[in-house]
């Protein structure tokens, strides 16, 4: 598992350059570097650059990329922020030309700050005040890098150094001129990230309980879901635990008894379905009632041999029958049960006219 | 209540609203744009960024004023309006459409009620030509709650003096706020509904986020009814559990002590529902919301709602607790609901 940070200046990474050791690795570019648990990228300035090399890396790397963590300097768009302050960055927006990209990413390890990514360096007044309409702080790269971590749904953080207000021509020169000290700052602040995520750890590493009722119900030898079923499982399961309708226990032991109340001549696969039905039935018990009483309106149709399939969404009141006549004695017997069969509960059904047991 | 950027149309400047408003947020930060537009929805802000950082924006609203109201909207055989003075909301209420209309949660305030009170004179007068001594209704609080900032936006008394003279047109005030400061100071109309949304206790509490309590609100409603206003109660959206039928006998008996049932004018109901996108913004913002465990479908006009059987079988139950409570059936209308 490693960290991917990403840098729009060699200048910007230095410090992490001259701490770590940082090995580079042989890539379709240059600019790709590792360490035991970091990737560190140097993309270049731009929100293309950055997009390219963002996307090329996750793309190659991203089993082993669990967090993107874009570093570096960025415009103060606010009198609020002042240069030397660091943020960690909650949107990003983008603006391309006059245009705003639509899109917007958030990050979670954030402290209420804003970021704009510009097209092109912000130099006049007027941009700088058109863009403070959507954010506080300006940068580069930052809406690219978080789009590119998007497509891979991948966790990203952002840190932002405030190096300027926004009105400086030369940010390249800039960062040259000032580069030892940015990025030490970064460096630092990055150090204290780490920390944090290391003392947040032990509580992150406890699975949560609803993980734990479905690993056991998965795990079970007497129990095999396919992968459908497995999704229908956890949503039941997750359905239970929010409207507190059995906890991890209750449902431990409905297994159990279920598992136990069924014999040997009765597969894996089947004890599994029977569980789902009766988990379902717990979450929806309406549900469950109204298709309990169509089946029973069916029963004439059912007893006689015929196939009857109502909506499984419950939307349209239609029937739908399957029957094969192979003599005048199945025709017979189709046309008594047809006559015994009342469509009007159905229809009444639908009205929602369920009766005075519900 | 603040707002960290207050965004106001250039033209506006001198308004007295909008002096008004500098003065009432010093520490907000004020910038002057040419329109709403220009800002406001331009790129997609996160819905839950409003509890942190919430904008104000101020302009006249422009387009179409007052629009015809979508289909079971208020009783049925009359024409139903709706205008727009502002959008979004201050509340938090987890099943909230408003979460998947705009791309942004700021809260917008329209200006120009003089523009919107004559387009609803305009269709009232034509309307009344036509169709003499019936009524004609209009809505407000379709994109907003429409007591909820009244003491900073200052427009009731525009609407009350207007409706007074439409004696055809009736105003309905939809609201879940108890800030009533500024309507008591008015003179009750008997064309002037203010109408509360009401769910029971417990629901309130689990999907009305942020909004004044049930208790709350049904002592505004039993104030404002002793004061003479005509009230209209929604219970809407209805969100299924197993206790619906107890929590509902409950809160209308509660209802029932503030507000006699004879003195309803009108109370609709409806059973909760979502549009694709409001949907996917509910699993976003409020993923552990218990109603996201239910039985939803994809219903006949691409909501998702309980399937029907379910729906309808919660319509009748609560219609029949209403009943027996003593509200004539005359006064319920069901919401969004196909014939």
């Amino acid at each position: 598992m490693a960290k991917l940070l990403i840098f729009a200046h060699r200048g910007e990474a230095q410090a992490f350059f001259n701490e770590w050791e940082l090995l580079p690795v042989n890539f379709y570019f240059t600019g790709l570097f590792k360490n035991k648990d970091h990737y560190l990228l140097i993309t270049g300035e731009g929100p293309k650059e950055a997009s390219e090399k963002t996307v090329a890396v996750l793309a190659a790397f991203k089993p082993e990329i669990t967090e993107v963590i874009n570093i570096g300097i960025a415009g103060s768009l606010t009198p609020k922020l002042k240069v030397g302050e660091h943020v960690w960055v909650r949107s990003s927006y983008a603006q391309n030309a006059e245009r705003c990209e639509f899109k917007s990413f958030t990050t979670k390890n954030h402290n209420n700050i804003d970021c704009i990514t510009a097209y092109s360096r912000v130099t006049t007044p007027e941009e700088k005040k058109t863009l403070s309409s959507f954010a506080d702080i300006v940068d580069r790269e930052l809406w690219s890098i978080a789009s590119a971590a998007h497509l891979f749904r991948i966790e990203l953080s952002a840190l932002k150094l405030i190096s300027d207000e926004s009105d400086s021509d030369d940010i390249c020169q800039l960062v040259k001129d000032e580069a030892p000290a940015l990025s030490k700052k970064l460096f630092s602040e990055y150090q204290n990230y780490l920390k944090k995520q290391t003392e947040a750890a032990p509580v992150a590493l406890v699975a949560p309980k609803s993980d734990t009722i479905l690993d056991y119900i998965l795990t079970h030898p007497k129990l095999y879901f396919t992968t459908s079923q497995t999704r229908k499982l956890t949503t039941l399961l997750r359905g239970l635990a929010l409207k507190k309708i059995l906890d991890d226990e209750e449902i431990k032991t409905f297994t159990q008894n279920l598992i136990e109340s069924t014999n040997d001549s009765i597969s894996s696969k089947e004890i599994s379905k029977m569980l789902l039905n009766l988990l379902g039935e717990k979450l929806n018990p309406l549900s469950t009632q109204i298709k309990n009483k169509i089946t029973e309106a069916l029963a004439p149709l059912t007893d006689s041999g015929a196939q009857a399939n109502f909506d499984p969404e419950l939307e349209q009141d239609y029937i739908q029958l399957n029957y094969q006549i192979r003599s005048t004695k199945d025709q017979k017997k189709l046309i008594l049960a047809l006559e015994q069969f009342n469509y009007q509960k159905i229809k009444d059904i639908f009205k929602g006219e369920l009766g005075d047991d519900v | 209540m603040m707002f960290e950027k207050i965004f106001i149309e250039e033209h506006l400047l001198n308004h007295p609203k909008v002096l008004e408003i500098q003065q009432r947020f010093p520490m907000s930060e004020f910038k002057f744009i040419k329109k709403v537009e220009d800002v406001f929805g331009r790129v997609k802000k996160p819905y839950l960024q409003k509890r942190t950082n919430l904008n104000l924006f101020i302009g006249e609203k422009k387009g179409q004023l007052v629009k015809p109201a979508p289909p079971a909207y208020g009783l049925s055989g009359e024409p139903h309006y709706y205008f727009v003075h502002a959008y979004n909301c201050i509340y938090e209420c987890n099943y909230c459409y408003l979460q998947g209309y705009f791309q942004s949660p700021d809260i917008v305030l329209f200006l120009n009620h003089d523009e919107i009170g004559a387009e609803i004179k305009r269709l009232a007068d034509d309307f009344a030509k036509t169709n003499p001594g019936e009524k004609i209704w209009f809505h407000a609080g379709e994109y907003s709650d429409s007591l909820a900032l009244t003491h900073l936006t200052g427009e009731l008394p525009h609407y009350f003096e207007l409706f007074k003279s439409l004696p055809n047109a009736y105003l309905e005030l939809r609201t879940k706020s108890v800030n009533i400061k500024e309507l008591i100071k008015l003179t009750p109309s008997e064309n002037i509904v203010v109408s509360f949304s009401l769910a029971p206790e417990h629901r309130t509490k689990l999907n009305d986020l942020k909004t004044p309590g049930l208790k709350a609100r049904l002592a505004a409603i039993r104030d404002l009814h002793d004061r003479g206003f005509p009230i209209g109660i929604h219970f809407d959206p209805i969100i299924y559990d197993d206790k619906l039928v107890e929590s509902y006998t409950d809160l209308i008996y509660q209802m029932s002590l503030a507000l006699p049932p004879e003195a309803i004018r009108y109370i609709s109901i409806g059973v909760v529902r979502f549009t694709k996108n409001v949907y996917h913004q509910v699993l976003k913002n409020y993923p552990d919301s218990d109603f996201l465990a239910d039985d939803f479908v994809k219903s006949f006009d691409n909501k998702i709602r309980y399937n029907k059987p379910t729906r309808l079988w919660i319509l009748g139950k609560v219609k029949n607790l209403l009943f027996e409570a003593g509200v004539p059936l005359d006064k319920i209308y069901e919401c969004m609901e196909e014939e």
